[in-house]
């Protein structure tokens, strides 16, 4: 279990993330926050890669920075910029990420072909990536962040950029990779969570603002969701979400803290619907 | 294993072998061809110039040259008191006897193993070798930030520690490749100058001489040098040499993760020890510290095994020097490492 106790991280004078109290055990989770919102500074530190001001981080009850190594062992990490070299095939990079992971080069080769296989690359396993899209190279990516097999693996913002082919394939790969494990998943991409988190982590002014299932999520805002083809009849406060073409007619979906039923339709919330109320700039 | 990958990710880049065949090239191109006479390569010199020779009056010349008092004078007498033991030993030995290139032996020595002002071979080789150990040790560790690839590599099982492998790979690739470089060119030189008769003659001999700025006196050193030990002694204290600036490269290349930057940073550092000695009075002790910094050593690269004239008060120059510059980047080196592995990598 992976545990986080009152985590404070500050650079200089600016708090990034203030007091988290976390438990993760096995499943997806996903980190759902606007850019900027502490999501990649939690995920550094539960790399170590960055270093909490105060508080701390416990893997089974040993503190990760102490860990060490055998910490590191256990995790897998696609980093949001995922880097690599361009001049080296998949096969040369993740031979090299293995030698990292200390894990030997006999046993690296067999678990390179048979992630290779995985995420559909077996074909162009010794071809130079410098030609590769983004979706192949994210998907070198979780190739060489499952090499060890971890018990813990960490996706930063793993769809950005990708098609929405390439997103659904990646959602799936996810899926299958989840059983297990401990998958920590990074995004402003609310329908990717939607489709494969078990658990939604939501941050607030850099403190956690909520962590429950989707469906818990999405109640928090019951009964204050609609939808409307006449906009400008809705008199009360009320906060624009979405707009939609529907036949002829735009339907807008807005939230609002007065009972609007009268002139539009109550409907039932969803994860995006929660992301734009929480990080609504204001209310019109 | 981790080791091999990186030597072969530095030595993988095409600039490199291009900047190496340059520096080849251009050593070819510049060194001397022929002697501009026949050696006379049997014939011995004929006196023991070691016999009764006064090291004090050396120490004296530049105590008045330079005008030197206290204890830096004291510290210069000192020095050549203690060579007077050298010179005992040489005359003992009649390493004045050997006929080294003869009349040509100056000029010879000269284009070997003066400085690079000059334009000798081994300066500018050792120039080269530290140019290329820098650059590959400021590629080795920025390679990840050049690369995007930090993030990834330091969440790894290795984490930072692959710094080690880094720079053990960037120590053996600079020295390596200064070795290859000393060899290719050594190869054309010597295919040039037959040393094939003086290998075992004395660089102490009679026909060679030291000409500093009390003027012309014998080749006096510190230990019995034949031609070829001092040529191999030389290419050791080098290999250190280039071993010592690729720790600076180490320790500012950790400091700016910046490439292009750590490499500025590596110029301003040299050309600030470069202009150090000329802060201090001539009286100072801290003047003679000076001169033995990287890139002094580098300078008086001329002087190396013999009493270092005007530059050092102290015996052994080049191989306190060289120590004392690995021991204190090595240290800090270590502390820098030590510092990066609990750094943010934001």
């Amino acid at each position: 279990m992976l545990l986080l106790n009152g985590v404070t991280k500050r650079f200089g004078k600016f708090t990034a993330l203030e007091d988290i109290n976390l438990e993760f055990s096995n499943g997806v989770y996903g980190l759902l926050a606007p850019n900027g919102a502490g999501k990649t500074t939690l995920i550094k530190m539960l790399t170590t890669l960055i270093f909490p001001t105060s508080g701390e981080i416990l893997w089974n009850g040993d503190e990760i920075v102490k860990l060490d190594a055998d910490y590191r062992d256990i995790i897998g990490y696609l980093p949001q910029d995922f880097g690599y070299y361009k001049n080296h095939s998949p096969m040369q990079f993740l031979l090299y990420i293995a030698a990292l992971k200390g894990i030997n080069r006999d046993r690296a080769k067999r678990k390179i072909e048979e992630l290779l296989e995985v995420v559909g690359l077996s074909d162009v396993s010794g071809k130079k990536m410098k030609k590769f899209s983004g979706g192949m190279v994210q998907r070198v990516g979780i190739a060489q962040a499952m090499l060890n097999d971890p018990k813990i693996l960490i996706l930063d913002e793993p769809t950005a950029g990708l098609d929405p082919k390439e997103r659904v394939r990646f959602r799936n790969l996810i899926s299958n990779l989840s059983k297990d494990r401990i998958v920590i998943l990074s995004t402003h991409i609310v329908s990717d969570i939607e489709t494969i988190a078990n658990h939604v982590i939501m941050f607030k002014n850099h403190k956690l603002f909520a962590n429950d299932s989707p469906a818990a999520i999405c109640a928090m805002i019951s009964q204050k969701i609609f939808e409307t083809n006449n906009i400008s009849a809705i008199e009360a406060p009320h906060l624009i979400l979405t707009e939609r073409q529907d036949g002829n007619e735009t339907l807008t979906r807005f939230a609002s803290e007065v009972d609007c039923s009268q002139h539009a339709t109550r409907v039932n919330p969803n994860l995006e619907d929660v992301f734009l109320y929480v990080y609504r700039d204001e209310v019109v | 294993m981790i080791f091999w990958y990186e030597l072969k990710k530095i030595l993988s880049g095409i600039a490199l072998w291009v900047f190496v065949l340059l520096c080849i090239a251009f050593n070819i191109w510049s060194m001397p061809r022929h002697f501009g006479g026949v050696p006379d390569t049997t014939t011995p010199f004929p006196i023991n110039v070691f016999e009764g020779y006064n090291a004090s009056t050396i120490a004296e010349d530049y105590i008045r040259v330079l005008r030197l008092t206290g204890g830096v004078a004291d510290g210069m007498r000192a020095k050549y008191a203690a060579l007077q033991e050298a010179i005992d030993a040489r005359a003992i030995a009649e390493d004045s006897y050997s006929p080294y290139f003869g009349e040509y032996s100056f000029r010879m020595h000269q284009n070997l193993f003066h400085r690079i002002s000059i334009g000798g071979v081994m300066g500018r080789l050792l120039l080269q070798g530290v140019a290329i150990a820098v650059l590959l040790t400021l590629l080795c560790l920025g390679y990840e930030q050049i690369n995007g690839t930090e993030l990834n590599v330091y969440a790894t099982k290795t984490g930072r520690r692959v710094l080690r492998h880094k720079i053990a790979a960037s120590l053996v690739a600079g020295v390596g490749l200064y070795a290859l470089l000393t060899a290719v060119t050594l190869a054309v030189y010597f295919n040039a100058f037959d040393y094939s008769d003086v290998w075992g003659s004395s660089v102490s001999s009679g026909f060679n001489f030291i000409d500093s700025v009390t003027g012309a006196r014998p080749f006096i050193t510190w230990f019995s040098f034949t031609v070829a030990s001092f040529l191999l002694a030389f290419i050791g204290v080098s290999a250190w040499l280039v071993v010592c600036f690729a720790l600076m490269g180490v320790v500012v290349g950790l400091f700016s993760r910046n490439s292009y930057i750590a490499f500025l940073m590596v110029l301003v550092v040299n050309a600030v020890c470069f202009v150090l000695p000329a802060v201090f009075s001539i009286n100072s002790y801290g003047r003679y510290f000076a001169f033995h910094s990287p890139i002094w050593l580098w300078w008086n690269s001329g002087w190396w095994f013999t009493d270092g004239g005007p530059v050092t008060l102290w015996r052994n120059f080049e191989l306190w020097g060289t120590g004392i510059s690995f021991f204190v980047l090595a240290t800090i080196c270590v502390f820098a490492v030590k510092k990066f592995e609990k750094r943010d990598i934001t």
